[in-house]
């Protein structure tokens, strides 16, 4: 059981890691083919899981459904919309659903211009108004480092304003110093360490060190 | 000239001409070949040749570090280069010909078709060429761009070179179109090299590299008691937040970000959930999964499974609380965000790679009172969860949070060896800002890009 559960995974894990680091440093022609191949087993297993991926989603709305727990209207909105894009998808402008998708305005691209496009454009339009609220939080000067953080908040807003030009001309300048230099040094310094902890998580990964996603120590 | 001497000289003049003319109507083909976009000498008016063959230059190579599709034609940048010069580079299968044009290129001016991601040891600034490839240093022989170099990739009839078929090239130079040199036929073959020698430091730093961190995992081993790191808020405060929701009844969420199973956060966050369930299972607080990826989903299930069945909880295990909720952003930020107010979540942790959604999913978070620990490699989300959330674990602090959390002396070991890894590109760093301060970029060259 430990074989197939733990000491196989590890292996294929490290088999497969090492082809892939191989074939960063090799160029030849062989190692872009089985790449492409690799790509083709990827894909087909992402594949299988979307059916999995949708019986759970679907799965967990008609529990909700079945329950008649709180906001289970919700759950039949899904339900309604998903059916009808099914049968968008497999009318398929009329060429059916053995044939590729059509080119043509059909019901899918329809429906992804009446409802999910305009609907995702209000919820980002939204993200505005978070922000202020997040702000407004944030930038309440209690302690030094709020207080700093506020004046370079201050700084770096009228810098992108023409009021703060006409403030002073040397606003932007300070606010284009404050992000290229400071901001930029911090990120790089996040950068670095994103890069090293990345080598290392593969490390752990690669050895079998790291293994709890395997449901292992 | 008396009148027997000048027949026969019209004689010969003419029998010249018909021979001439026949040739050309014998090999139509080599002069015009049909469907094909042939430029031959005839298309040029031919001046006097100013340039010799040895002056142009040309030389063909294959492309280094390729897999086999393309190959590089050099040749000298000349002294009369202006605005009435140009380069034409030819191309045919066989030395003899028929040659045809495949580039025609007016004088480059500040742009000699130098390419290199390492333009600095030609003598180049970094940001001489845009599109870059590769030029052996041995060609360039660089002051100031002495060499042209063009990358041929397809034929005359752009279909894709042949790996291991010669092509033969010729470079002429043109003023005013008319053709005033022409090089030497060259000769390469595309073949797909065995090594990127290009990645040759890519390659020397993750050796060493490896090396540390590996070499930190058996000190680890071998001293388990001798290790401290640094601790971590988020982390410490786990403990708190999940006993808090165990107390009050109400759920833990997980949320992942857009990670996949293919990438290292999605990975790290997969391992901090197996850390976190475990908590959760041996509280007896109910755990509840939002993933953005069917992969990601499948995994996490067996993980909270296993989770809960080695703290001797198996029956608190329920599939439908780890569950795939969209893989649009915007939904999901709409879905978890209603979901944690309805079912009022007691402890929220936002875990892997976020956009702009995490602001509208830590807010939401906030309104419900719950305790909110982030953890993202997401550079430009990172200001917003530590606005909003209660602890933020920046970067690295989401890989390292799982050895953290497991106090397994291979794995501290290794997050060690990171932090070793750090301090010598801390101190390379330090060392090359000395340097180039002091005008020796060379050390520099070393962490660029070969090629």
């Amino acid at each position: 059981m430990r074989l197939l559960k733990i000491s196989l995974p590890v292996f294929l894990v490290f088999l497969f890691a090492m082809v892939g680091l191989a074939c960063y440093f090799v160029p030849h022609k062989a190692v872009f083919d089985f790449i492409s191949e690799a790509q083709v087993w990827q894909k087909i297993i992402y594949t299988v899981t979307i059916f999995m991926g949708v019986y759970s989603l679907l799965a967990v709305h008609y529990h909700k459904i079945k329950r008649q727990q709180k906001g289970w209207g919700y759950s039949g909105v899904v339900f309604f919309f998903f059916s009808l894009l099914t049968v968008f998808a497999l009318y398929n402008n009329g060429a059916g659903p053995l044939k590729a998708q059509t080119t043509a305005y059909d019901g899918v691209r329809w429906s992804y211009d009446a409802f999910i496009q305009p609907i995702g454009a209000m919820v980002y339009a939204m993200l505005g108004f978070f922000i202020c609220s997040a702000a407004v939080r944030t930038l309440r000067a209690k302690t030094l480092e709020a207080g700093v953080l506020l004046a370079a908040a201050l700084i770096v807003m009228l810098g992108q304003v023409p009021i703060g030009r006409m403030l002073w001309d040397k606003v932007p300048v300070i606010s284009g110093w404050l992000l290229d230099v400071p901001n930029m040094a911090v990120k790089r310094a996040v950068g670095f360490g994103m890069c090293v902890g990345g080598v290392g998580m593969s490390l752990r990964i690669m050895f079998g060190i790291e293994r709890s996603y395997l449901g292992g120590d | 000239m008396s009148t027997h001497k000048r027949l026969v000289l019209t004689i010969v003049l003419a029998g010249l001409w018909a021979a001439a003319a026949g040739q050309v109507q014998a090999n139509p083909a080599d002069s015009q070949p049909a469907g094909r976009a042939a430029t031959t000498a005839a298309e040029h008016p031919t001046t006097a040749a100013e340039l010799t063959a040895g002056q142009i230059g040309a030389a063909a190579m294959d492309k280094p570090n390729d897999n086999g599709v393309a190959v590089m034609v050099t040749w000298n940048r000349l002294p009369i280069e202006g605005p009435q010069v140009a380069y034409e580079i030819l191309i045919a299968d066989t030395a003899d010909g028929p040659f045809q044009s495949l580039f025609t290129k007016p004088q480059p001016s500040d742009d000699c078709l130098l390419k290199s991601h390492f333009p600095a040891s030609f003598g180049l600034p970094s940001d001489h060429i845009p599109n870059k490839a590769f030029l052996p240093a041995a060609r360039c022989q660089c002051a100031n761009c002495r060499a042209h170099a063009f990358e041929v990739s397809r034929d005359a009839a752009s279909k894709a070179l042949t790996q291991g078929t010669t092509y033969f090239f010729k470079v002429r130079a043109l003023r005013d179109g008319a053709v005033i040199g022409e090089s030497a036929v060259v000769s390469a073959a595309p073949i797909s090299n065995w090594f990127g020698w290009h990645r040759l430091n890519v390659l020397i730093a993750t050796i060493v590299l490896s090396i540390i961190v590996m070499g930190c995992v058996f000190i680890a081993k071998r001293n388990p008691t001798k290790l401290f790191i640094r601790r971590i808020g988020g982390l410490d405060a786990m403990d708190e937040a999940i006993g808090r929701a165990t107390e009050m009844g109400k759920p833990v969420f997980y949320c992942y970000g857009m990670g996949s199973i293919g990438d290292v956060t999605g990975i790290s966050t997969m391992n901090l959930l197996a850390k976190i369930s475990e908590r959760v299972a041996e509280n007896g607080a109910e755990m509840k999964v939002t993933c953005m990826d069917y992969l990601v989903l499948q995994v996490s299930q067996d993980s909270v499974k296993q989770s809960f069945s080695k703290v001797g909880r198996p029956d608190a295990y329920r599939q439908d609380n780890i569950y795939y909720v969209t893989g649009d952003a915007f939904a999901y930020a709409v879905a978890v965000g209603n979901t944690l107010i309805r079912e009022k979540a007691g402890t929220v942790f936002f875990m892997g790679a976020y956009g702009p959604e995490s602001l509208l999913l830590s807010e939401t978070g906030a309104v419900t009172k719950a305790i909110q620990i982030a953890g993202t490699d997401s550079f430009m989300q990172i200001p917003f969860f530590i606005t909003t959330c209660d602890y933020t674990l920046i970067g690295e602090e989401l890989y390292a949070a799982s050895a953290c959390l497991s106090h397994e002396p291979r794995l501290v070991g290794s997050v060690k060896g990171q932090d070793a890894v750090k301090s010598v590109i801390l101190v390379l760093v330090l060392v090359g800002t000395v340097l180039a301060t002091a005008g020796l970029w060379a050390f520099s060259y070393f962490f660029w890009p070969l090629g």
